[in-house]
């Protein structure tokens, strides 16, 4: 695929600053929001439901804090 | 294989801001159910002596977590939290059509919530459950190359 064609990664920034609590399920690639909800389960399912059943998952987080470690 | 960074735009004070975040996708199954596989985003750390992973994951791959083995851990603030080992299988693969690198290790996961203030809540890939089994590249900001240690 080349560099025009490519989807972009989907902007964690901007999906981060809305959803506080609870957990995101985004397609596989990263490129578009797909489910949100309080638990992990929850967003598993919802995205089983529109088709998804291997989505990437992630809580959300104050992700405008920076992290050392 | 080659993962990219994952980017943040925000807007601190009305300036725009890009970072790049080294957070992959990989996914995560119990060895008793390798049918099932959860794939978090998890941040790349090469600071962190274990692989840890929120509880919830765990759970829904059907852990009985706190018949792990128990240890305190301690982070950069001087607090620390208990975490319990598990024996997993880490699947690294960034996209579909690519071989995945699959190996076994001990994860750690914890019944306690990761800190309110941390920006990265789901996992953290560290020497054991992630580094000892790989080779790693980063070249900040364009991408990360990670490779089997086992693969040559």
């Amino acid at each position: 695929m080349n560099k025009k064609n490519r989807k972009k990664v989907v902007n964690l920034g901007s999906i981060l600053s809305k959803i506080k609590r609870g957990w995101i399920a985004l397609s596989p690639d990263n490129t578009c929001l797909i489910a949100t909800g309080s638990t992990l389960n929850e967003v598993l399912v919802k995205s089983k439901k529109v088709g998804i059943s291997n989505p990437s998952v992630l809580k959300a987080a104050p992700i405008k804090n920076f992290m050392v470690g | 294989m080659r993962f990219t960074y994952l980017p943040v735009l925000d807007f601190p004070n009305h300036q725009k801001r890009t970072r790049y975040l080294p957070w992959i996708r990989f996914g995560i199954a119990n060895p008793k159910n390798k049918s099932e596989i959860v794939y978090p985003i998890g941040l790349i750390d090469s600071g962190s002596e274990i692989t840890f992973v929120d509880y919830e994951i765990g759970e829904e791959l059907g852990f009985d977590i706190e018949t792990g083995k128990s240890e305190k851990v301690y982070g950069v603030g001087g607090g620390f939290i208990r975490v319990y080992y598990h024996k997993t299988i880490l699947y690294i693969q960034n996209k579909d059509s690519e071989e995945p690198i699959i190996f076994e290790d001990w994860i750690a996961f914890s019944k306690e919530k990761f800190p309110d203030t941390m920006p990265q809540q789901t996992a953290i890939l560290g020497t054991i459950g992630f580094f000892r089994h790989l080779k790693i590249t980063f070249n900040y900001p364009k991408f990360i190359d990670i490779e089997s240690n086992f693969s040559h």
